[in-house]
């Protein structure tokens, strides 16, 4: 138990966390800067965006911006801010929809899915301005693995793939493409999204915080403080392999599920294989669930054998969070594989109920000032891998 | 009431008529307004019939399904969401303590 995979060559190590950044409104400011500000966020996958003109608005509060993005007929996907060159009004109304352009609803301007400006009604009367040369302002965007990310920085001091490092082909091969959008749940948080982010990295709580739930699919007599199987460092990134226990003792209607399921579905042992994406459960180990990737800063890329799951974590301020949890599957086979995925959507909601049932509580006594520092277990390394990079991106000044 | 399920589930109508249910976020809305003694008949009606009613539903595509199939069909997800408050928590939605499931929301699907 405990094995890990050092990319960094670091050791296995525990330590103490500080609390400034959970509680502290000025770290905040500044982490809304420097952070969110620079680092590449996902915000779609491409399926969401299948044809040219298909577009999406997204709310993302931390940088204080609406952002939409749309496939151009180059089908390229673009990332606006979703805002009117002429007076600032917000230019798409809807949520997502399907448009050759964008219409300010204010006094008509038109823009193309490019974001260059095609119609600038009574133009003469704008002497001073080129419409051929104006467009909507730009967020960097690109597409890794079919997830669309943005980065705020036009001109971002890393690309995509600098950025994502080790990750990059840690999934190659793996069938995003194939999987669908199987459930979204979403929650607003009382807590700094650190803290949510930290809950859902570790799985020392499993056995306790999941007692009448997933503890014993995850830990189990040979295992009894659930242990990861593995652990790697990527950058700023990182990844961890979660143990299943293989003499867990299914629920009656856990058993109907696993029986009637086409492919091993949650909480169930995945079942690893060779061909499966490398680093995906890179050891092969046999006890074994699913991974958790924590893609810096909010981003959790989490895929067991056949399904895989995302979390977002949006900070709305130092003290509230959106929260969001995405389940992707291949389209149910058959009526007894819809029911056996139901069955991970509905395990998994409550599981996910008690995931957020301490964070809240949790911020609010931090924010007593009573404790300066955390005591963070070599199981609980990954949250320190994820202070020491946030603080070194609060280092660099503009 | 009558005429809801395939003939061979007709002693399921009336459990039919409160949990035949398209969507996710209906299913789990039904079962916060439930209580546990109507989750457990639920359960306990539907677990020895689970079985043969995923068999018989098997035989079939999602596309050849008649109006009583899919209505059979959303009353085993129903099944679903009595199972875990029943096998987990043993009360009708989660002990105290846990995250609201007022405050826990459900992004809309469509189903079958």
């Amino acid at each position: 138990m405990g094995k890990v995979d050092f990319a960094t060559g670091a050791p296995l190590r525990s330590g103490t966390a500080p609390v400034r950044p959970y509680i502290d409104a000025d770290y905040y400011e500044t982490e809304r800067e420097r952070v969110f500000g620079r680092c590449w966020l996902n915000l779609a996958r491409e399926e969401e965006l299948a044809k040219s003109g298909d577009y999406l608005v997204k709310d993302l509060e931390v940088l204080k911006t609406q952002v939409l993005l749309v496939r151009g007929d180059d089908l390229q996907i673009r990332a606006f801010h979703n805002v009117c060159l002429h007076r600032g009004n917000r230019l798409a109304r809807d949520r997502c929809g399907n448009s050759r352009g964008f219409m300010c609803n204010f006094h008509g301007w038109v823009y193309d899915t490019k974001g260059q400006l095609r119609e600038l009604p009574d133009r003469d009367q704008f002497p001073h301005l080129d419409p051929e040369t104006i467009a909507l302002k730009s967020l960097a965007c690109r597409v890794w693995n079919g997830f669309v990310f943005v980065n705020a920085d036009p001109e971002p001091s890393k690309s995509l793939v600098e950025f994502l490092g080790d990750m990059n082909g840690a999934f190659d091969g793996f069938p995003f493409a194939d999987m669908q959008l199987t459930a979204f749940y979403h929650a607003e948080v009382n807590a700094n999204w650190k803290l949510v982010g930290d809950a859902l990295q570790e799985a020392y709580h499993a056995p306790i915080l999941h007692r009448q739930t997933v503890a014993d699919a995850v830990a189990g007599p040979d295992n009894p403080h659930c242990h990861l199987a593995s652990m790697r460092l990527h950058g700023d990134h990182h990844g961890l392999s979660v143990h299943g226990n293989l003499h867990h003792q299914p629920t009656p209607i856990e058993q109907i599920a696993f029986d009637y399921s086409a492919s091993p579905i949650y909480p169930a042992p995945a079942a690893p294989s060779d061909s499966q994406a490398p680093g995906v459960n890179p050891r092969r180990e046999k006890a074994w669930i699913f991974d958790i990737n924590v893609l810096f800063p909010n981003f959790h890329l989490d895929p067991s054998g056949t399904w895989y799951g995302t979390y977002h974590l949006w900070p709305l301020a130092v003290d509230r969070t959106r929260w969001e949890f995405r389940i992707y599957m291949s389209p149910p086979k058959n009526a007894g594989d819809m029911v056996a995925q139901e069955y991970t959507k509905v395990f998994g909601r409550f599981v996910q109920r008690e995931d957020l049932s301490t964070v809240e509580a949790t911020h609010e006594m931090l924010r007593s000032g009573a404790l300066t520092e955390l005591h963070l277990s070599a199981q609980e390394m990954p949250l320190l891998h994820s202070l020491e990079v946030l603080e070194a991106y609060m280092q660099k000044p503009s | 009431m009558s005429g809801l399920l395939p003939p061979a589930y007709a002693d399921l109508e009336v459990l039919a008529a409160e949990w035949s249910l398209p969507t996710e976020s209906q299913r789990a809305e039904r079962h916060l307004i439930a209580g546990y003694d109507e989750l457990k008949v639920l359960y306990r009606t539907l677990l020895p019939r689970m079985p043969a009613l995923l068999d018989d539903l098997n035989q079939k595509e999602f596309k050849e399904f008649d109006e009583g199939e899919r209505r059979l069909l959303w009353l085993a997800l129903s099944f679903v969401e009595a199972a875990v408050a029943v096998e987990r928590f043993q009360c009708s939605d989660m002990p105290p303590g846990a995250f609201e499931a007022e405050r826990f929301h459900i992004g809309e699907k469509a189903g079958i």
